[in-house]
C-alpha cells in the first residue's frame, strides 16, 4: 500500500466535545497545565506554556470557524495542532443534532514518521496516548499508520491501485462500507458505527452502546487476553490491538478480520 | 421514419453555455462584482488578484475553464455569488476553473490545491473558514458544486484524511485534477 501516500507516517487524533459554550481560556489554561506533566509524544512535557489561542477573523471579517493552536517546544519530529471548535459553524447542526453527532469537536491531531527514533511506540499508544485522552475528557480517538483506513475503508489491496476512478475521484470499491455509507441513519465510524479498527483506539460508553450494541465492560470481557490492551477509560474503553509502527497493511486487514469477529462487528 | 432527434433535458440553471466562459463573458473587477445588484447568485468571472508561489500558479493555471481576460491582461477567476452575512465581505467566491457536471445538468466549480495545511494553526483556520463559506454559497445556488482538486494521490490521500478529521465529508468534494 505504498503509493496511497508518499511518507510513512503514523497519524492520531483525540476528540472531544467542544468547549466553545464554556470559558475556553480557563479550560485551555488547566489543559496545558496537565499536558505539561505528561510526555511526549502526546504529552507536552518540556514544551513552552503559552497563552489561550485567541478567536479569529479572515482579512474580510469573516469569523473563523475554530480557534487552532500549536505548542512549541515539544518531541523533535512530532507534528502537533490543537483546535477548539465553533459546533455549529457549518450550519448543519442545531443544539440537538450536534448532541447526536460527532461533528464539531475539539481535536488534538499528532502526525510523525516511523523511523522518528525519538518515538516510543509501544509506551505512546499503551501509556501515553490514555493518558492525554483522560486529561482532555475525549470522546473518540485513533492511531493510524500511513493513512491505511482509507485503503480499507476503500477496499483497496495490494500495491497497484487504482484508487482513484477515470473522474479523478476517490474509488470506493468496498460494497460493505458504500452500503452502510449510503443509509443515510449510519454515520459510518462516527456516531452510532464503528467500521474501521485501528491499532490503537477509543470509545466513549455511549457509542459503545449505539455501534456495538453492549457496554464497554462487554467489550473488555470479549478481548481481554486476546489483544495487546484493553481497559477501561473515562466512561469508555482503550484499545489497542497492535503496537508495531511497521505494521504491513496485510497486517492491518488481518486485525481488522480477527478483532471484527470478536465484536460482532460486520 | 425519422427518428425524433435526441433533446437532452434542460438544465434548471438554464443554457449552461452562458454560464460556461464565452467569446462575451465579460470579467469584472472586485469592486464591480461587489456593487451588482441583487439577488447574489450565480456565477460570474472576476478579476484574478492573489499572490502565491510560481508552482501554485502554474497548477491553478492549467485548470478546466480558467482563461486569462484579454481586455485587462489579468486572470479571470469564475465566482460563485453568494449573500455573505460579514458586513464588509465579498459576496463572491472565486475559484479556479468551470466546467459541467458529469450529467450535463450542473456547473461544477473547481478550487486547485497543491496540498491542504494540515498542521499549520494559520492555514488551519484559513481553510476551515473557507469550507464554511463554500458550503453557504453552494447551499445558496442549488445546481452548483464544487469540487477541490490536488496534483497526486498523495495529497488527495492527506486532504480526505484533512476532511474526514473536520467531519465535512459531503461538504467538500475532492479529485485528482488531470485531463478530462
Amino acid at each position: 500500500m505504498g503509493e496511497i501516500s508518499d511518507a510513512r507516517e503514523l497519524n492520531a487524533i483525540v476528540c472531544r466535545q467542544s468547549a466553545w459554550t464554556k470559558d475556553i481560556a480557563q479550560f485551555h489554561y488547566c489543559f496545558i497545565d496537565q499536558m505539561l506533566k505528561i510526555p511526549g509524544p502526546f504529552g507536552f512535557k518540556g514544551a513552552e506554556r503559552h497563552a489561550a489561542p485567541e478567536f479569529g477573523f479572515e482579512a474580510d471579517g469573516f469569523p473563523h470557524s475554530s480557534v487552532p493552536y500549536n505548542v512549541k517546544g515539544r518531541v523533535l519530529g512530532v507534528k502537533f495542532v490543537g483546535a477548539y471548535v465553533i459546533p455549529d459553524a457549518y450550519g448543519r447542526s442545531g443544539p440537538e443534532q450536534y448532541a447526536k453527532s460527532y461533528y464539531g469537536h475539539d481535536y488534538l491531531k499528532y502526525q510523525w514518521k516511523i523511523t522518528n527514533k525519538k518515538v516510543d511506540y509501544h509506551f505512546a499508544l499503551n501509556e501515553n496516548l490514555p493518558a492525554v485522552i483522560e486529561v482532555f475528557g475525549g470522546r473518540f480517538a485513533t492511531v493510524d499508520p500511513c493513512y491505511y483506513d482509507q485503503a480499507y475503508q476503500g477496499g483497496y489491496h495490494g500495491d497497484n491501485g487504482p484508487y482513484v476512478d477515470e473522474g479523478g475521484y476517490s474509488l470506493a470499491i468496498n460494497q460493505t462500507y458504500n452500503r452502510l455509507k449510503a443509509d443515510p441513519s449510519i454515520d459510518v465510524d462516527g456516531w452510532n458505527n464503528i467500521y474501521t479498527l485501528y491499532p490503537a483506539q477509543f470509545w466513549e460508553g455511549g457509542r459503545c452502546l449505539r455501534a456495538l450494541g453492549y457496554d464497554r465492560d462487554e467489550v473488555i470481557r470479549r478481548l481481554t487476553g486476546k489483544v495487546q490492551l484493553v481497559r477501561a477509560l473515562l466512561d469508555g474503553v482503550y484499545v489497542v490491538l497492535n503496537d508495531n509502527p511497521d505494521i504491513t497493511y496485510d497486517e492491518y486487514y488481518a486485525m481488522n478480520v480477527e478483532y471484527k469477529a470478536l465484536l460482532g462487528l460486520v | 421514419v425519422v427518428p425524433e432527434p435526441i433533446v437532452p433535458p434542460r438544465s434548471p440553471l438554464g443554457n449552461l453555455d452562458e454560464i460556461l466562459p464565452n467569446p462575451n463573458t465579460r470579467v469584472l473587477t472586485g469592486t464591480e462584482a461587489n456593487a451588482l445588484n441583487t439577488p447574489n447568485r450565480g456565477v460570474i468571472y472576476v478579476q484574478e488578484n492573489s499572490s502565491m508561489s510560481q508552482a501554485a500558479r502554474d497548477f491553478q493555471s492549467g485548470c478546466t475553464g480558467a482563461f486569462c481576460d484579454p481586455v485587462s491582461g489579468r486572470d479571470a477567476a469564475p465566482a460563485l455569488r453568494f449573500d455573505n452575512n460579514v458586513t464588509n465581505g465579498n459576496n463572491f467566491i472565486r475559484f479556479d476553473g468551470i466546467e459541467r457536471s458529469a450529467d450535463g445538468q450542473g456547473i461544477v466549480l473547481i478550487d486547485r490545491k497543491l496540498r491542504l495545511a494540515d498542521f499549520n494553526r494559520g492555514a488551519i483556520a484559513s481553510t476551515e473558514t473557507t469550507f464554511r463559506r463554500v458550503a453557504e454559497a453552494v447551499r445558496q445556488n442549488p445546481g452548483y458544486q464544487v469540487v477541490y482538486e490536488f496534483p497526486n494521490q498523495a495529497a488527495l490521500t492527506a486532504a480526505n484524511n484533512l476532511i474526514r478529521d473536520l467531519k465535512l465529508q459531503g461538504v467538500v468534494t475532492t479529485r485528482i485534477a488531470g485531463p478530462r
